[in-house]
């Protein structure tokens, strides 16, 4: 008894002793005030006509200074205030009046490299035409000041004789190219090997300065892709502006280090949903950049507050090119906030281990301040007061304007807020007139699916999934609620896992190799439910196409799916949001969340309101979802006013192998005001929010793949997600 | 007992226990300590809520499930790994080259842990090769992963890897009872079954309670494998408590798990203090 009485006293001890170490106490937020001023700023040039594009590299031509397009053979040049940039029609590139160049490889006063469709041909400036040779296609060239080109192929780099074609080769490379610059008459490189000079007067190689042989050889070439990582430009003062997905760097001839000027985060280098062309300093000593998405000029700004003042965390579960625009855009317009992005699922890291992670940081005291909240349980996090009101604090996140609460307010519970959508999708499936009229469920479409697969031709693929899980992950958007509304219903699993096992078998082809594959993701971070207005406009040529997905953009969804109803297409297509009739579903996407022990909840507050603000919900992906902001929201339906914002989007009009380069043009224009009017009364009345957590996606995914893989038959799937989801409830 | 001051010559181990104190004390009692204070406590605010989590904690279905669960299998697995191995061990002890088979009996141990449960897989799994062997034979597949039968998978795979070892312990014992006891019963006239059960096992007493504690040790370890065969919400009969606290974890019931937590310890403190008390008052 007594040994018991010390040992009770013992760890009664410990306990107490245990309060004092803990350390899950807050601490206040330490901030230093700090006096340092001047960065440089990027500012986005005006420029009439939305997008560059795929342009040249800047060239000086007539004493002005641009990128060419290769489409229309007009020079983007830049004005002289430096401020806007301008088009001029360039003669002497169209002398043939042959509208075939789709690349320019290089441009300047010499003349141009161009890529037409039977190879790549040197226009001179008198407007002669000489076809290179023995290769189709260049990856770049570049001029000398004094005329001499130099391109690089898949093997070699090479010098053009422009007075007949021919071509010289003066270095072997390996891989492929990932910069390609002549600076001061040397050709700077980098190849798998890593960065290399040349000298463009004799052709003989020469050495690098360390320091900046160093910094370019962190640059190879990705083994995924071919494109150019980087530009160089030189400056006015003997040094040499380096362009990358790290930021705007600066390396002076001579010197031992390469300075970093602007920070690829806070600026278009480091927009993964960007692509750099070119840069080039101006003679004040200004900095252009030309991107796809348009010039960018980049100044010193001496009153620029560049000093660090407070801190701010985000977290969120999976990597998002929604989120990280969001945040890469906040902190350039907040300079003097450090927002530190960490992703929980990052690495290959599961589910369990990022939740353990944040518990970990949480228990330490480490808790982020805002959290994006797409995929956690949010149930759990309001229960276990992680999450502040947003309700008390709205005067000081929601914008004047006022926002589509149906939509960011989804979550409320007993008039409280812990999080707001600030993007939504809406799910939508499309078909051929006749057959849409079929579609009542998910199980329908697999049922039609089947059908087509009896008719079509194997190599044709029906759905156009990528993975495996596609079927489930899409399905999960009609059918989510009804599955797991009112507990996980085993007969509605059995019947889903089934239609997904039929919806991905009857769609692939049997062989890779024979696959005609029709949609294409233009960025990568786009995910399978994105494509849907482009899998539905291929419906228009082929009746056995059947849309699934969800529209995410007004531009480049809605205006693209209004249009294609007064298309002259040989198909009549029709297309319907949710998956039944009078659907109101949406998918909420980035939900915001601040997390109750923040230690900045001022920066917090100031990225709410930035993240629900106008000018942000105006710009960003175009798969990020459709913006809550009434003002961007009228933004975008005022567009109709300017017959400058329609354009004409390339359909392929046939899928079989030897035609499959003929492309129809659909005119896109945007929604007319009728139009505009039962569009944004249908989104005022969605209430119908599709949200399901990574855990309980992950059990039906993990189900329906075996399912899918044949191992386990469909109500074999339902009845262990069934007891799973009932076992992770029951906890 | 001496009285007074304890005379400073007998304090010189002092020092060199601090180290290793200090770190059990660190990494070990307390954070159990800090556990038993957020056993009182709301998860992540940190306010005083008393016994609630304990109400919780009792209350809670999954909680139940998983108790019982790990009570069937360590009442299962513990009996049957000591006795199954006890057996083997007296076997080998009559056998005079052992060495060899000594090293072999520690094989199991050494074997990863992921390892063994590609080896579960490839031999259990819904279309693993026992299934393959039965479909073949005309019967149906049987779901040895997937259903009430991936208990006595889990306790096969512990009895395998925990056997070795066990007979080990087991040997260790047999061999140190003094043949001089063993030879004077023979003369006396007693067999092999008196030798066994009147002079061997009570000499083999202590090796039993260190051989307990042992195997109830390791029966927690089970969970490795339970959770890289079947993820973290296995069949129900393979639920155990530790899928119940990594879980939670997860969860973020840091409240629930700490109030699971101390009671565990509780009873597990409670049954060694009881053991231990039986083994001494026998001893008396």
């Amino acid at each position: 008894m007594k040994k018991m009485i010390k040992i009770t006293a013992f760890i009664s001890a410990l306990v107490m002793a245990a309060s004092a170490f803990s350390c899950s106490g807050r601490k206040p937020a330490a901030a230093t005030a700090l006096t340092s001023k001047g960065g440089y700023v990027e500012e986005k040039m005006q420029f009439a006509y939305g997008d560059l594009g795929n342009v040249s590299e800047f060239v000086n031509i007539g004493g002005k200074t641009g990128t060419i397009m290769p489409y229309t053979n007009e020079l983007c040049y830049i004005s002289k205030e430096g401020d806007r940039v301008f088009r001029d029609v360039l003669d002497g590139l169209d002398s043939e009046n042959d509208d075939n160049i789709y690349n320019i490889y290089a441009a300047s006063e010499h003349g141009f490299l161009v890529q037409k469709e039977s190879g790549p041909f040197f226009i001179g400036s008198d407007g002669s035409t000489k076809q290179i040779s023995g290769f189709p296609y260049f990856q770049t060239a570049e001029f000398t000041e004094d005329g001499k080109l130099f391109a690089s192929s898949y093997d070699a780099i090479y010098e053009i004789d422009t007075e007949n074609g021919s071509t010289a080769k003066i270095a072997d490379i390996k891989d492929w190219i990932s910069a390609f610059d002549i600076i001061n008459g040397d050709l700077i490189y980098i190849d798998g090997d890593g960065a290399h000079c040349c000298d463009t007067a004799g052709g003989t190689a020469k050495e690098l300065p360390e320091a900046l042989e160093s910094f370019l050889s962190g640059y190879k070439p990705r083994s995924s892709g071919t494109e150019l990582l980087m530009d160089m430009c030189s400056g006015r003062d003997n040094d040499i502006y380096i362009g990358c997905p790290d930021g705007l760097y600066r390396y002076i001839n001579g010197g031992n280090l390469v300075e970093q000027l602007m920070d690829g985060y806070i600026s278009r280098f480091g927009d993964p949903s960007d692509t750099l062309v070119s840069i080039t300093c101006g003679e004040d000593g200004t900095v252009f950049g030309a991107f796809f998405s348009g010039m960018y000029s980049y100044r010193f700004d001496p009153e620029l507050e560049t000093a660090i003042t407070s801190e701010l965390k985000v977290y969120s579960l999976e990597d998002s090119a929604t989120v990280n625009k969001l945040i890469s855009n906040f902190a350039a317009d907040n300079r003097n906030i450090k927002v530190d992005h960490q992703v929980g699922m990052k690495d290959g890291m599961t589910y369990s281990d990022a939740m353990k992670e944040l518990t970990t940081q949480i228990l330490s005291g480490s808790a982020p301040d805002i959290m994006i909240l797409d995929g956690l349980d949010t149930d759990n996090l309001a229960e276990k007061n992680m999450l502040e009101d947003l309700a008390a604090c709205e005067d000081k996140w929601r914008p004047e304007g006022g926002l589509l609460t149906n939509i960011t307010d989804w979550d409320s519970r007993s008039g409280k807020l812990y999080s707001a959508a600030c993007r939504f999708r809406i799910p939508a499936v499309g078909a051929e007139e006749s057959v849409l009229k079929k579609i009542d469920s998910y199980a329908d479409l697999a049922d039609i699916c089947e059908e087509n697969r009896k008719k079509h031709d194997p190599k044709y693929t029906l759905m156009d999934y990528f993975d495996m899980t596609d079927p489930i992950r899409i399905g999960l958007m009609y059918e989510g609620n009804e599955l797991l509304g009112n507990g996980p219903d085993k007969e509605k699993l059995a019947e889903f896992f089934d239609t997904c096992e039929r919806l991905y078998n009857n769609d692939k082809c049997l062989s890779d190799e024979k696959a005609i594959w029709y949609s294409s993701a233009g960025d990568e971070n786009m995910t399978t439910d994105c494509i849907f207005t482009s899998r539905y406009t291929l419906g228009f040529y082929n009746d056995y196409i059947l849309a699934t997905g969800a529209v995410s953009s007004i531009t480049d969804d809605i205006n693209v799916l209004t249009s294609s109803d007064e298309a002259d297409a040989p198909i009549k297509t029709a297309y319907r949001f949710g998956i039944g009739e009078d659907s109101r579903s949406f998918l909420p996407v980035c939900q915001l969340g601040i997390v109750q022990s923040c230690k900045n909840r001022d920066a917090a507050l100031k990225f709410l309101a930035y993240a629900f603000d106008e000018d942000a919900q105006e710009t960003g992906n175009y798969y990020d979802g459709f913006p809550v902001n009434e003002k961007a929201l009228k933004w975008f339906y005022d567009k109709n006013m300017n017959v400058d914002n329609d354009f004409f989007m390339g359909i392929s009009s046939s899928m079989d192998g030897e035609a499959a380069d003929a492309y129809e043009s659909l005119e896109v224009k945007c929604m007319d005001n009728d139009e505009v009017k039962t569009f944004d009364s249908y989104i005022r009345s969605l209430d119908k929010p599709v949200y399901i957590n990574y855990a309980d996606r992950e059990i039906i995914e993990t189900a329906g793949t075996k399912c899918i893989e044949g191992t386990v038959t469909a109500e074999q799937a339902a009845e262990d997600t069934v007891k799973q989801l009932e076992l992770r409830m029951k906890e | 007992m001496i009285k007074g001051k304890i005379p400073r010559r007998r304090l010189w181990f002092v020092p060199f226990l601090l180290p290793s104190m200090a770190g059990v004390l660190i990494f070990t009692f307390l954070p159990f300590a800090d556990s038993v204070r957020r056993s009182f406590c709301a998860a992540v605010t940190g306010e005083f809520v008393g016994v609630n989590n304990y109400r919780t904690v009792f209350s809670n279905e999954a909680f139940r499930l998983a108790v019982k669960n790990t009570l069937l299998f360590t009442s299962v697995c513990i009996p049957l790994l000591i006795v199954l191995s006890f057996f083997i061990a007296y076997g080998l002890s009559r056998l005079r080259h052992i060495a060899l088979i000594k090293s072999a009996l520690l094989f199991p141990l050494a074997v990863p842990t992921a390892a063994l449960v590609l080896i579960w897989q490839i031999l259990f799994g819904d279309t693993g090769w026992i299934n393959n062997i039965l479909t073949s034979h005309g019967h149906e597949a049987v779901s040895f992963l997937g259903s009430s039968k991936a208990l006595w998978v889990l306790v096969g795979s512990y009895i395998w890897k925990n056997l070795g070892y066990t007979v080990l312990l087991w040997l260790t014992g047999i061999m140190s009872v003094s043949t001089a006891v063993t030879d004077a019963a023979r003369v006396d006239g007693a067999n092999e079954r008196q030798i066994l059960f009147r002079i061997v096992l009570p000499e083999l007493k202590p090796a039993l309670y260190t051989i307990t504690i042992i195997s109830f040790l390791n029966s927690f370890k089970v969970f490795r494998e339970a959770y890289l065969v079947a993820g973290a919400y296995p069949h129900k009969s393979i639920y155990l408590l530790q899928h119940l606290f990594n879980n939670w974890f997860v969860n973020m019931d840091l409240d629930k798990m700490a109030a699971a937590a101390v009671a565990v310890f509780s009873v597990i403190f409670a049954a060694i203090v009881l053991l231990q008390r039986a083994w001494d008052r026998e001893e008396t």
